[in-house]
């Protein structure tokens, strides 16, 4: 602990508080996350131990690097690269980068799932932003090494926004397409300027607020979800996307449609999105 | 995880050297015979296999504790932290990894103390499991770093069900190699041979006790077969060992010539005694 000066607290993190701090000898800025550990309790918390071995494995200049684990009496510290702010500090200097951010999420979030990590946890605050504009994936507490035998997952994961119709309806079987949906959640948001696309109050609301409701030809299963709910006598299905998203051009508008299909089958994958239109002008490197 | 083995810190950091292991073992055989020295390690996988039984964890979950273990003694002295504390605490750490949830420390340390005294009573006579769960947890910190947060590890498992079903021999070979594969982790194999291969050593042996001809199978692969007959000679030793050794009489004398921790405490104070001391560095 005493090879890092503490410098001030960022925030409070799912299991700890997080400082930003600075190396003695080096001069490097980290930022420390503190995980607390009740005496007599489970030890070192599930969701600290996934974080670390999960990115452990995952070594990906967008992903947030995990430089060291430390641990002192009764308390354990996890080291990360510092990064100056999240993406929802970020949206209003980003005007006209949306593609450039978005390829890079696209780009982190192929990598997990190239290593069978799904993140579950996408949303604006787990996005970082380093000092040269690169983006990070942060905050593994939730994240899942998965196998190939599919298994039951939790469905109480990923926060409410970014949450998938199926998720919502009470799959426990999901893979990638569940980062995906939260991806295209993000991606309007920072189209809009930083305005949550979906912002529902509750579980019902939620569904009500995501577009068209599912039919039977476009997604035949929904209908055997544990908590299916009917929803085609809704008002207001099928709102176009150039009202949702005025400001995103055709292409990005038809990359939305892709991150946003309700059936998880038909969402893309983060590998297929990299490759889309949208991203033509930027340079190749962006994609590589 | 299967198709990413290669990319891992399993196959990048944790693979390491006969030699190495070797090499580091020097300073335990300066008190114990080799031979000795795998026996107290057999019998301590023994215990997490019968703790693992007790708590009903899956095969899985008691294949990782055996590697945490294994990894640990890999680069630490038996003098370094009781065999007897860090046998549950890898259990412990893995049933958390393999994201089986929390096991309540009560059920856990009535569990260490049942398997103690009814199980491993031939070597620990009268005694109960003399850690606290305090105890357990700071232990899970050592381990932790130890295996520098090393904590997703592959077994031979997966690999074994694919090539079965790949050789079509379900029936004949499968359970067979599934035990010899149980068997291999009492052994080093799992430090330093990649799981498909410990795979294909033990269908390699299965199929030699079955009599079944793989002959051609095995051609088809290309693979390495020194290294699959170097695993099967390992897997070998063992049996070997087993043949002229009882376990229930010859552990106590083994244990009492072991170099033990500076402080190991008794069943007479149980968590009454200073905390385990730290691995050197």
């Amino acid at each position: 602990m005493q090879k890092y000066e503490k410098l001030e607290k960022i925030g409070e993190g799912t299991y700890g508080t997080v400082f930003k701090a600075k190396h003695k000898e080096t001069h490097e800025i980290v930022a420390l996350k503190r995980v607390r550990l009740d005496e007599d309790d489970e030890g070192i918390p599930s969701s600290a131990l996934r974080e670390i071995c999960i990115l452990k494995e995952l070594k990906h200049k967008n992903i947030v690097r995990l430089h060291d684990v430390m641990h002192s009496e009764r308390r354990l510290t996890l080291v990360f690269e510092y990064c100056d702010q999240d993406l929802k500090k970020y949206f209003d200097s980003c005007q006209g980068e949306v593609d450039a951010a978005v390829v890079k999420l696209l780009r982190g979030l192929a990598f997990c799932h190239s290593r069978n990590v799904l993140h579950r946890d996408l949303k604006p605050q787990n996005l970082l932003i380093n000092k040269d504009g690169e983006l990070k994936l942060a905050d593994f507490g939730l994240a899942r090494a998965f196998g190939i035998p599919v298994r039951c997952y939790s469905a109480e994961v990923v926060t409410l926004w970014y949450r998938p119709p199926d998720v919502l309806m009470g799959a426990k079987l999901y893979s990638t397409s569940i980062d995906m949906w939260s991806a295209g959640c993000i991606f309007a948001e920072m189209a809009n300027g930083g305005r949550p696309l979906f912002p529902g109050n509750d579980i019902d609301d939620q569904l009500r607020r995501i577009l068209s409701p599912p039919s039977e030809e476009t997604w035949p299963n929904a209908v055997k979800l544990p908590d299916y709910k009917d929803f085609s006598n809704i008002q207001g299905g099928a709102v176009s996307f150039a009202v949702v998203v005025p400001k995103l051009s055709a292409a990005g508008r038809d990359l939305l449609q892709k991150l946003l299909v309700l059936n998880p089958a038909h969402r893309i994958s983060a590998e297929d999105a990299m490759r889309h239109p949208f991203f033509a002008d930027l340079s190749p490197s962006f994609r590589a | 995880m299967a198709a990413n083995f290669w990319l891992s810190s399993h196959c990048n950091q944790w693979l390491l050297d006969r030699e190495e292991i070797q090499l580091e073992r020097q300073r335990d055989y300066q008190y114990l015979k080799e031979e000795d020295y795998k026996k107290i390690h057999i019998f301590f996988i023994n215990f997490i296999q019968a703790l693992g039984e007790h708590l009903k964890l899956r095969q899985q979950v008691i294949a990782t504790a055996t590697l945490y273990y294994k990894r640990f003694y890999s680069r630490n002295s038996l003098k370094s932290i009781d065999s007897l504390l860090m046998a549950p605490t890898c259990t412990y750490l893995a049933h958390k990894t393999e994201e089986c949830g929390v096991i309540s420390n009560t059920r856990f340390t009535a569990g260490c103390n049942a398997v103690v005294k009814n199980k491993f009573s031939f070597a620990f006579p009268g005694e109960q499991f003399p850690y606290r769960m305090t105890q357990v947890l700071e232990c899970e910190f050592f381990l932790l770093e130890m295996m520098d947060c090393c904590l997703i590890v592959y077994h031979p498992y997966r690999p074994l069900t694919q090539y079965v079903a790949d050789l079509g021999m379900e029936d004949a070979i499968l359970p067979i190699a599934w035990r010899i594969l149980n068997d291999s982790l009492r052994t080093d194999v799992s430090l330093i041979y990649p799981p498909y291969q410990i795979a294909l050593a033990a269908i390699y042996m299965a199929c030699v006790i079955q009599q079944k001809d793989s002959k051609q199978w095995f051609a088809d692969l290309s693979v390495d077969m020194d290294k699959v007959l170097e695993i099967t000679q390992e897997i070998l030793q063992l049996y070997e060992l087993w043949k002229s050794y009882d376990e229930r009489t010859e552990i106590c004398s083994i244990l009492s010539r072991a170099p033990k921790p500076k402080v190991r405490p008794t069943s007479a104070t149980p968590g009454q005694t200073p905390s385990p001391v730290p691995p050197e560095s």
